[in-house]
């Protein structure tokens, strides 16, 4: 089934459309999910929340703004992130006890933020599309250098040193000096 | 390393406001760029365009690039991991293969079974390891396209044995059947656009660029320096040594060359030869020989008759020979007019080198063929050779005896051939005589025809 037939499904009859969708896509959001939680018990706890996130939100899913697998791919990774950023602070707050969290989201930060998207946006268009595919890899899939080498045909050192100079380079154009 | 740990941390939290761009999204996956390296490298293995040595490079290519596909889907079921056992079998032996056909050495195209069966097997292997992929993540897989392709794959095979020489329809045919598995091979690819995700793709030691390159270079420089190897044709060569010899020779010299022998092409033969011209009577010299239809590949003839007796006479052909040092088999080929019997022949080859001239005996083998309509025989002589790569210099000479009946004076025709082999030739390994000619008139061969004639005034009849 395609996704112009998916559509259809789910104006017809959503709970069918949207199980229809979780057969389809399932296999993708296990691996983008695996990638970025590599606890099994954290990654079918994540995966969870994505199906009820999905009987809830795919009706507001638009076409027009993208593939609806870049949008499963997106609602992935962010409930993964979210997943990994909590468990995070879970271990931080363990090991840290008594000490409060910090505040992350200030406006000032906001604004920040926004502009170096801005600058990451120019940077990425300059790259070829091998290093722009290592680059989402590594910081959007959040994928671990070993499974980035295997699946593509590298060996580990050899993406490690790929990674190193994809770094590099982003950090001079970024205003860093990108020599350390 | 806080420093970049921070670095990375501010670009994954700027990128979560830039979203990959759609083909990202679609080139993101565990098994894309090995299930395009396995649908290449089945395409490059099933092309076969026997030009440019792409019937070489293209299998070669094909062999790595399904060796380095299947090699990182290896780990996901045994189907993939027997394919890619299949693949590196398949990719040492035309490693092997290449390389025995830059030799004299058999190659293996004596077991062809076995390289369709390895085919057949690796096509069978992949199409049960995509229907369980798919089975595992509860998709049904449509249609069998690696099975269509080992249909189509088999009806080539099939017009290949049964009908080596098709007509254009049967080529079309073939034509039609190769699109139609390139189309099989590539809905692979999309018949795993989902499915694919549950694989896992197997670390790996060597990166595959590496890989690749080691080893079509690898094999690329064996063959080379075989092929060089094999298409040498050694000779013992020996200083020559000037201003020797017995004064009988010396005697001999000095009459040939007042009947007109030239003193520079006398000097290139040995002792034993001037022998033979004991008592000459007379010499014919022409100095131009080549043929004016023939083709100019850088040798010059000079032909010398002489008259050794009254019904016998001692045929020279004289060559300099100025070919790329490339060309490394060479082949000469007398041939004379069936009107006399012709008998003892005899040649050299000579170069230079560091100041000092060497010779080395040729070894002429007699041919002889009956023409059917006047049942004459005729015989030639043949030799194969190759100059020494640091020879400069090169020439050479080549002779026989033809006698003539007593009812006959002594004239007719010489011929001496002479064929380069052309660059292309060296790999695979062939005698020059075997190999595949160059151009429609064989534009590799230079011929020189010399006509003597020894008639009453020179025998005194």
């Amino acid at each position: 089934m395609d996704d112009h037939a998916l559509r259809a499904l789910l104006d017809r009859d959503p709970a069918a459309g949207t199980q229809a969708v979780l057969d389809r896509y399932g296999p993708l959001l296990g691996y983008v999910v695996r990638g970025i939680l590599r606890d099994p018990q954290d990654a079918e706890d994540c995966l969870s929340d994505i199906s009820l996130a999905l009987w809830r939100n795919l009706a507001r899913y638009d076409p027009e703004r993208g593939s609806m697998k870049a949008w499963l791919t997106a609602l992935a990774r962010n409930t993964a992130l979210n997943h990994w950023t909590a468990r995070q602070r879970q271990e931080t707050h363990r090991a840290e006890t008594g000490q409060e969290p910090a505040h992350w989201d200030t406006p000032e930060r906001e604004v920040l933020r926004k502009e170096r998207a801005e600058q990451l946006r120019a940077a990425l268009d300059r790259l070829s599309d091998r290093d722009r595919q290592l680059f989402y890899r590594k910081y959007y899939y959040l994928q671990s250098t070993a499974q980035i080498a295997a699946e593509l045909g590298l060996s580990e050192r050899s993406a490690e040193g790929r990674l190193y100079r994809l770094r590099q380079r982003l950090r001079r154009e970024l205003g860093g000096d990108g020599d350390d | 390393m806080t420093d970049w740990k921070d670095f990375d941390d501010a670009l994954r939290d700027a990128v979560a406001d830039l979203p990959p761009p759609e083909d990202t999204v679609q080139t993101v996956t565990p098994f894309r760029a090995a299930i395009r390296s396995v649908t290449a490298g089945l395409c490059l293995s099933f092309f076969t365009l026997d030009a440019w040595y792409l019937q070489y490079l293209l299998p070669a290519l094909g062999a790595v690039l399904l060796c380095l596909g299947t090699r990182s889907l290896r780990n996901n079921s045994r189907w993939f991991c027997f394919m890619w056992i299949i693949s590196v079998c398949e990719a040492l032996s035309l490693y092997c293969n290449t390389m025995l056909r830059a030799t004299r050495l058999p190659d293996l195209t004596a077991f062809p079974w076995l390289s369709l069966g390895l085919r057949a097997a690796l096509l069978v292997c992949l199409h049960l390891g995509l229907r369980q992929a798919a089975a595992e993540t509860g998709h049904s897989p449509k249609g069998a396209p690696v099975l269509w392709a080992l249909v189509w794959y088999g009806v080539l095979v099939l017009l290949g044995i049964f009908w080596p020489q098709p007509g254009w329809i049967v080529f079309l045919t073939m034509a039609a059947a190769f699109v139609c598995i390139v189309r099989s091979l590539l809905r692979v690819s999309a018949q795993l656009s989902e499915a694919g995700y549950s694989l896992r793709a197997a670390p790996v030691r060597v990166s595959g660029g590496k890989l690749a390159a080691a080893y079509l270079l690898s094999l690329a420089a064996l063959t080379a320096g075989l092929s060089l190897a094999a298409n040498h044709l050694p000779v013992e060569g020996h200083p020559v040594e000037q201003l020797s010899g017995s004064s009988e020779t010396a005697a001999i010299r000095t009459d040939l060359k007042a009947l007109g022998f030239p003193e520079d092409l006398l000097d290139l033969l040995p002792e034993t030869e001037i022998a033979k011209l004991s008592g000459a009577e007379g010499v014919q010299v022409n100095l131009e020989a080549a043929w004016a239809d023939s083709t100019d590949n850088g040798v010059r003839y000079t032909d010398l008759f002489v008259l050794t007796s009254p019904r016998s006479v001692r045929c020279y052909h004289f060559f300099t020979v100025d070919t790329p040092v490339a060309v490394l088999q060479n082949q000469v080929r007398m041939e004379a007019s069936s009107f006399h019997q012709i008998s003892n022949p005899a040649g050299q080859i000579l170069w230079n080198r560091g100041g000092t001239l060497y010779a080395a005996s040729l070894s002429l083998e007699e041919e002889t063929y009956t023409n059917p309509l006047f049942s004459q025989t005729y015989s030639s002589f043949t030799a194969l050779f190759s100059y020494p790569f640091a020879g400069k210099d090169r020439q050479g000479w080549c002779a026989y005896t033809a006698s003539f009946a007593p009812d006959e004076w002594p004239g007719s025709v010489s011929i001496l051939r002479y064929q380069t082999q052309a660059l292309r030739n060296l790999f695979p390994y062939a005698p020059l005589p075997e190999q595949p000619q160059v151009g429609m008139l064989n534009d590799l061969e230079s011929q020189s025809y010399s006509t003597y004639d020894f008639g009453p005034t020179w025998i005194g009849n």
